[in-house]
């Protein structure tokens, strides 16, 4: 049983990451109800950003995260203004804004790609240093790894307050629950909108640059972690962060202490990992495609005051 | 060219008229790909009386290919009977995709259910050496009229016949396709493919059984699809998943947007639009190649994605009907209509 606790360390690790990379699509599919396939490039743009700082800044986390928070958030609210707000002005099917989204971000990856391979840098490392800080069980505690906790757990928890005590947070409620509502009780739902591109795009960027120092950066990044994500959201029932958690844990999970488990036990090879969220965003449609969070709807919470009473 | 307007239809069948999104086309076009080339390296060697042997081998691709040049009957028979097959097998998993089809809750699931299940597919196939051979893929499938070379018959016998009387035969079968859809579309079920794609709950309220029509909509589409996979192998000669990747599906997808959603003869101009701005790109690529020395190549290679979803985008947004509105339906009861109101 060598190979658990180097293995549990790992999980929460990519955990801490699914986190972050997923938490902003949450947001999107609750606020506006859009799923965002160009979401995945939020990532791409935080990587490269997080690339290109590190060259000036080397190893400044707090600058390359604030950086790429940043370059991810003008980037979403870019996408926003030019693609999504015309197409849901016109009230365009899912189906349309899902082929949109695609089309958006194919051409942010090949703009990528395009820009990467005119200044040479299509795979790249960025110079930002892992050094192990403390050892846990023969295991190193790397110092990205410590950051990668502290950020998912506090932007977790800076978002939940965000949501409770302030008043773009409330609205953002507002909005995500009924959108006519909260129009017709004041709610300027452009400016609630952007914010929420701001920290979804934001929130993935920062995700992107957390994962550079461990990949290799390339402008296909974000687009190979696409259906991990939205494994993810679904399993948490698309709009829940309370499920996005949880689903966050379970692919960790999955992906490393399972499949070690099935490799040492079962001699599964480590190429199929990639299976794991496939099957389990089928599974969970197909089973259960609610997911297996709780929403902030307050819909459902009126129903039950209801029912209770 | 042909087999981009076999695609393209079937999708438009799907979507188009049926309302099915289907972000797995690659998975329909990459299955028959598939099943023809096993079946084919396979049969090639049981008819031409070979030891079977490792189809993956470099030896047993110059086998194949040497059957190809020289043995007509067992080429032919391998090329129907794969062909059939894939075209079956086809059928069979657009079935089964339409499963999950009628069960998803919203809208989009779907989209998302067939997009996982291609990717899965890709996975499987390049990493399990037992069933396609892994990354390199199969390879030495030949064209089926490679043998006329060493017939004595003048014409025939030169190097560009055979793939001219192929390309011909890809024409033949996307008309074939053409004239199918355009029948299906016109005839009842079609008026019943958009009755159900329009608002599938009064339709149902009519008495129509709504599964039962996006079933046999996705098997008709996907059969289509496989049938364009079976061409496209013995077309290129080799099956390897990277031709079968997600971003192939969304081009089939730009096609159709492009040509007109629910009009097959808008598909058809999408996917010739397409498939020349492709080539141009090629063409351009080899062009800026010669006259600037040390100009990066693959920038023309991403310049085509990125034309393809600009123009998606600008499709989408400005022109979300594409080129040609969605056709009238032509019958013969409308034709005679029609001429009777001229005559007046």
């Amino acid at each position: 049983m060598g190979w658990l606790p180097g293995s549990i360390l790992r999980s929460i690790f990519e955990s801490g990451i699914f986190l972050m990379i997923s938490i902003g699509l949450t947001l999107t599919l609750s606020v506006i109800k859009l799923p965002n396939f160009a979401h995945a490039e939020f990532l791409t743009i935080g990587a490269y950003t997080s690339l290109v700082i590190s060259q000036v800044l080397p190893n400044n986390l707090v600058v390359i995260i604030l950086a790429s928070f940043l370059a991810a958030a003008i980037l979403a609210l870019a996408v926003h203004n030019t693609v999504f707000k015309p197409l849901i002005n016109r009230k365009s099917s899912a189906y349309i804004l899902v082929l949109a989204s695609f089309a958006a971000a194919q051409f942010i990856r090949y703009s990528v790609f395009v820009a990467g391979s005119l200044g040479g840098v299509l795979s790249a490392h960025p110079r930002i240093t892992v050094t192990p800080i403390v050892y846990i069980a023969g295991q190193a505690i790397t110092n990205i790894y410590l950051a990668t906790l502290i950020v998912a757990l506090s932007s977790t928890i800076l978002l939940s307050l965000f949501f409770k005590y302030t008043l773009i947070g409330k609205c953002m409620r507002a909005v995500s629950s009924n959108t006519t509502l909260a129009q017709l009780s004041g709610i300027k739902i452009e400016n609630i909108v952007s914010a929420m591109w701001i920290l979804a795009g934001g929130l993935g960027g920062v995700g992107g640059a957390l994962l550079s120092p461990y990949v290799t950066v390339t402008p296909a990044l974000g687009f190979n972690l696409l259906l991990e994500i939205f494994a993810v959201v679904i399993f948490g029932g698309l709009t829940s962060f309370v499920g996005t958690i949880i689903g966050s844990l379970i692919m960790g999970f999955a992906e490393n202490t399972f499949m070690d488990f099935l490799n040492i036990y079962f001699g599964v090879p480590y190429t199929y990992t990639q299976l794991i969220p496939f099957s389990l965003i089928i599974i969970v449609l197909l089973v259960k495609p609610t997911g297996f969070g709780v929403s902030y709807s307050a819909n459902k919470a009126l129903r039950r005051f209801l029912k209770e009473n | 060219m042909g087999i981009y307007i076999i695609l393209t239809l079937s999708l438009n069948l799907e979507y188009g008229y049926g309302g099915q999104p289907n972000f797995g086309q690659a998975l329909f076009y990459g299955m028959g790909a598939f099943m023809t080339a096993i079946l084919t390296s396979n049969l090639l060697f049981v008819f031409a009386h070979y030891p079977s042997a490792n189809i993956c081998t470099i030896t047993s691709l110059v086998q194949r290919e040497s059957i190809a040049a020289s043995n007509p009957v067992a080429t032919l028979l391998a090329w129907v009977i794969s062909g059939l097959v894939s075209v079956l097998v086809g059928a069979l998993i657009g079935f089964a995709a339409s499963y999950p089809a009628l069960r998803v809750r919203e809208e989009w699931y779907l989209a998302m259910v067939l997009l996982v299940a291609a990717q899965i597919f890709t996975i499987i196939f390049s990493y399990d050496a037992s069933l396609g051979c892994g990354f390199d893929g199969i390879a030495g499938i030949s064209n089926p009229f490679a043998w006329l070379t060493s017939t004595s018959i003048p014409i025939l016998n030169s190097s560009y016949a055979f793939p001219s009387i192929y390309a011909g035969v890809i024409a033949l079968f996307a008309y074939l396709c053409y004239t199918l859809t355009e029948r299906l579309t016109s005839s009842p079920f079609g008026r019943l493919l958009k009755a159900v794609r329009d608002d599938w709950l009064a339709a149902s309220t009519l008495g129509k059984n709504v599964n039962a029509i996006r079933a046999q909509v996705m098997v008709i589409g996907s059969a289509m699809a496989s049938l364009a996979g079976w061409l496209y192998v013995y077309y290129i000669g080799v099956a390897n998943t990277a031709d079968y990747t997600s971003s192939f599906t969304f081009s089939i997808w730009v096609m159709m947007i492009l040509g007109g959603y629910a009009n097959n003869r808008g598909a058809i101009i999408g996917a010739l639009v397409l498939t020349l701005i492709n080539e141009l790109t090629l063409v351009g690529s080899t062009l800026i190649q010669a006259y600037i020395p040390g100009f990066n190549p693959s920038v023309v290679n991403y310049s085509k994605y990125l034309l393809e979803s600009l123009l998606l985008l600008i499709l989408l947004i400005y022109r979300p009907k594409g080129l040609l509105k969605e056709s009238r339906i032509r019958t013969p009861a409308y034709t005679v209509f029609k001429d009777g109101g001229e005559e007046q």
